[in-house]
């Protein structure tokens, strides 16, 4: 496996103690009530857990994404939905890479402060064709669409915004990030409640309404666009794969802790095959996905990885995280479908991944156009 | 799907399911959301004879074979499975145990009730340590007398909260080398037993389980149901029975969720074309649609040879583990082609899914049925694992 370095498993082991100690006041009622923690983010910002990618010249952490990385995992492993609080910084990566200075400068420093939440699209088919924009000028754009499931979908200070130029004829493809304000005219926030898993995750659709933006609002330059959403994709993907190592490795505790103390036809149910090789499929699958996916980070941090990894991880985290949490539920037997051993959690959890991001369908073919 | 059935259990089938389009599909959310047993609709089942349709027409059943019975629950399944598990325990499998091992008395005090809805069984065998492993119940009966003692408890033990009649195993011979398994019919308010807290699962909402506490419960040699030491008997008379009823549950879940899948993606569109347009979507509903036809054909199979009577432990448990299993499947990826909308509890992907998980658990583990389907290969010594 992937060595860490000294400062990389000091990270790993502070996100763990922080996440140990402190999502306990917040997992259960999140879970139950669909609140947001707050209090939980403010505590994360103050001991520099947010914006830990973002460089140190704009105040930010100064680390990279094995770093951003690790933290979420670890914030995974402890709770998926509490662990989601890492990403009001989704998308100061792009900018850090594309904005202009003074873009930077104006931002990156808030949102590693927690003062400036970004809102980010976690929903394909929204990032890819939900918002449309007509150059009216030189100086000025207007927006229009809908951008479904965003992450701090409410609570968002800025948006970024990934959108085709209208009127595309086909086989073109022009598109522009721009990073809106929530107070702008013509932008309204839907809070999406009643999820299934990570129930303190705030998500919001937006409509966007004839927003007039300007210049300033584009990250970058506006050709730049469909560049800059294929480096959000694959960050996205990073992240998946993030949060399913996270979730995998709480399935796999939970399972090795119950099925050494469950006994039944005379010995703990550990000693059964069958349990074994669940067991056994998680190990496997986790360690090559950390190692792949820790080599991708570094390799994506230095901007020369293999365009074609994303998708492949992302895939294969997927599956991975899902099928711990069933067999994990199956292993608990009837213990894991009732709502005190939190098991049925991991399980809503892991679904999460399997419906947001970019879909199987977009990384199979995103596999063969990158290859 | 084209099917084997005869015209009459065609018949039969699509008359339930405009049945339940009238009289389930309009309240499934309300009753979901209510999250304890479905009373009112039980009662109108009662009222319109669907209830222990397994019965003889003496204590106001249809005399419906085994196939009958999985189409009912199939078709209840394909709009809300936790009622169909329900109507399963409390009119259909559970009573089903005293009609077979119970003497005249019993059956003449408690199964005229069951057709008409007054009579609710809950069935406890399971308990904290006692699992797929049911030899290792703690909960014992010590003889007094013409009495006997019970004193244990019991977990996960379905319609708890309603019943009127618990059907409780109890190991009678609890200081002697072997242990000695022991059915018992205990009327709910009897002395000395108390229901707990119903759980709260993560699916299956309106299915009330808890668990049940048996403290110096003093009840006369006549509760025994069939006799001293069959209590497995008791336990495991309509297994097979059981187990089928349960696959077609997951079947109908598979149905239905599938066509959610087909829904979506005939109404969603990438640019100008649907979904479906898309090999890799279309293709993938056709691999699914196979294998719940699969699904269909082991389950009708493994009906028809318990409706002739033939031996078809592993027939039942291929056709359990196989539908269960399948269940998962489907209902997990028609969560993901949903994408994003799918994730959302007042959709019904996401019931099914939630639902779904409990099939591979409740009524013999996937893990148990493959053992019952290696025995029935001859792969395993009698008396190894899972008996």
């Amino acid at each position: 496996m992937t060595e860490l370095t000294k400062q990389q498993k000091d990270i790993k082991r502070a996100a763990k103690e922080f996440a140990q100690k402190e999502f306990d006041l917040f997992a259960d009622d999140g879970d139950k009530s669909e609140t947001y923690p707050k209090k939980l983010f403010k505590k994360a910002t103050q001991l520099g857990f947010i914006g830990i990618s973002i460089d140190e010249a704009y105040e930010g952490g100064g680390l990279g994404l094995i770093e951003q990385m690790l933290v979420l995992e670890e914030f995974w492993k402890v709770d998926a939905g509490c662990g989601n609080i890492l990403f009001s910084s989704l998308g100061s990566e792009i900018l850090l890479k594309y904005a202009d200075e003074e873009q930077k400068r104006d931002f990156l420093p808030k949102i590693a402060d927690g003062k400036l939440i970004l809102g980010a699209c976690v929903d394909y088919r929204s990032l890819e064709n939900g918002v449309t924009f007509d150059k009216c000028d030189d100086q000025n754009y207007v927006l229009n669409g809908s951008y479904s499931f965003v992450l701090h979908g409410t609570l968002f200070d800025k948006v970024l915004v990934f959108a085709s130029a209208s009127g595309n004829e086909a086989g073109e493809d022009k598109r522009a990030a721009f990073l809106l304000d929530k107070d702008q005219k013509g932008i309204s926030a839907e809070k999406m409640e009643g999820k299934l898993g990570v129930r303190s995750t705030d998500i919001g659709n937006l409509r966007i309404e004839n927003v007039k933006a300007g210049k300033e609002c584009i990250v970058g330059i506006e050709n730049q666009g469909n560049e800059q959403l294929n480096s959000f994709t694959d960050l996205l993907c990073l992240y998946t794969c993030a949060q399913a190592i996270g979730l995998t490795e709480a399935c796999l505790d939970r399972a090795k802790k119950y099925s050494s103390k469950r006994v039944q036809f005379g010995k703990p149910i550990n000693h059964f095959q069958l349990v074994k090789y669940k067991l056994s499929e998680m190990i496997s699958k986790l360690e090559i996905c950390k190692s792949l996916s820790y080599k991708m980070a570094e390799e994506m941090q230095n901007d020369r990885y293999d365009q074609k990894m994303p998708a492949i991880l992302s895939l294969f985290a997927k599956e991975m995280a899902v099928v711990a949490a069933s067999e994990t539920l199956q292993i608990h037997g009837g213990f894991g479908y009732i709502k005190e051993t939190g098991i049925e959690r991991l399980y809503r959890d892991a679904q999460f991944l399997n419906c947001f991001g970019i879909g199987q369908e977009t990384a199979k073919l995103r596999i063969i156009e990158k290859s | 799907m084209k099917t084997l059935l005869t015209e009459a259990q065609l018949e039969f089938k699509n008359y339930i399911a405009e049945y339940l389009e009238k009289e389930l599909k309009p309240y499934v959310k309300e009753i979901e959301g209510a999250h304890s047993f479905p009373m009112g609709f039980y009662k109108k089942l009662a009222k319109d004879r669907l209830l222990a349709l397994n019965f003889p027409k003496h204590f106001g059943g249809q005399e419906y074979d085994c196939l009958r019975c999985a189409i009912l629950i199939e078709e209840m399944a394909k709009l809300s499975s936790g009622v169909a598990g329900t109507v399963t325990t409390a009119g259909m499998t559970g009573p089903f145990l005293i009609l077979d091992l119970g003497n005249e008395e019993q059956k003449e005090t408690y199964l005229h009730g069951v057709a008409t809805g007054e009579t609710i069984t809950a069935f406890g065998a399971t308990e904290p340590n006692a699992g797929s492993d049911l030899t290792n119940i703690e909960t014992i009966a010590i003889k007094e007398g013409g009495n006997y003692r019970i004193n244990g408890s019991k977990t996960f033990c379905t319609n708890a909260s309603v019943a009127n009649i618990f059907i409780i195993i109890t190991n009678t011979n609890p200081e002697g080398p072997r242990k000695e398994f022991t059915a018992f019919l205990l009327e709910k308010d009897t002395a000395g037993m108390k229901v707990g807290e119903k759980f709260d699962k993560m699916g299956w909402t309106c299915q009330d389980t808890a668990e049940v506490y048996l403290n110096d419960v003093v009840v006369p040699e006549s509760s025994i149901i069939g006799s001293v030491g069959k209590g497995f008997n008791a336990a495991f008379s309509s297994i097979n029975f059981t187990r089928i009823i349960l696959a077609a549950t997951a079947y109908g879940v598979c149905q239905a969720a599938l066509q959610l899948a087909i829904e979506h993606s005939r109404n969603v569109k990438i640019g100008e074309r649907p979904l479906i347009d898309q090999q890799g979507i279309r293709c993938e509903i056709s691999d699914l649609a196979t294998e719940i036809e699969a699904a269909g054909l082991l389950i009708y199979r493994a009906a028809t040879l318990q409706d002739r009577k033939q031996n078809n432990r592993k027939e039942a448990a291929m056709a359990k583990y196989y539908a269960t299993n399948l269940a998962k499947k489907v209902t997990k990826e028609t969560m993901r082609m949903l994408g994003p909308e799918g994730y959302y509890k007042n959709g019904l992907a996401a019931t099914f899914f939630l639902d779904s998980p409990v099939f591979t658990i409740a009524d013999g583990t996937s893990e148990i049925q493959k053992e019952n389907i290696a025995k029935g290969l001859k792969l395993a010594k009698p008396g190894q694992l899972g008996k």
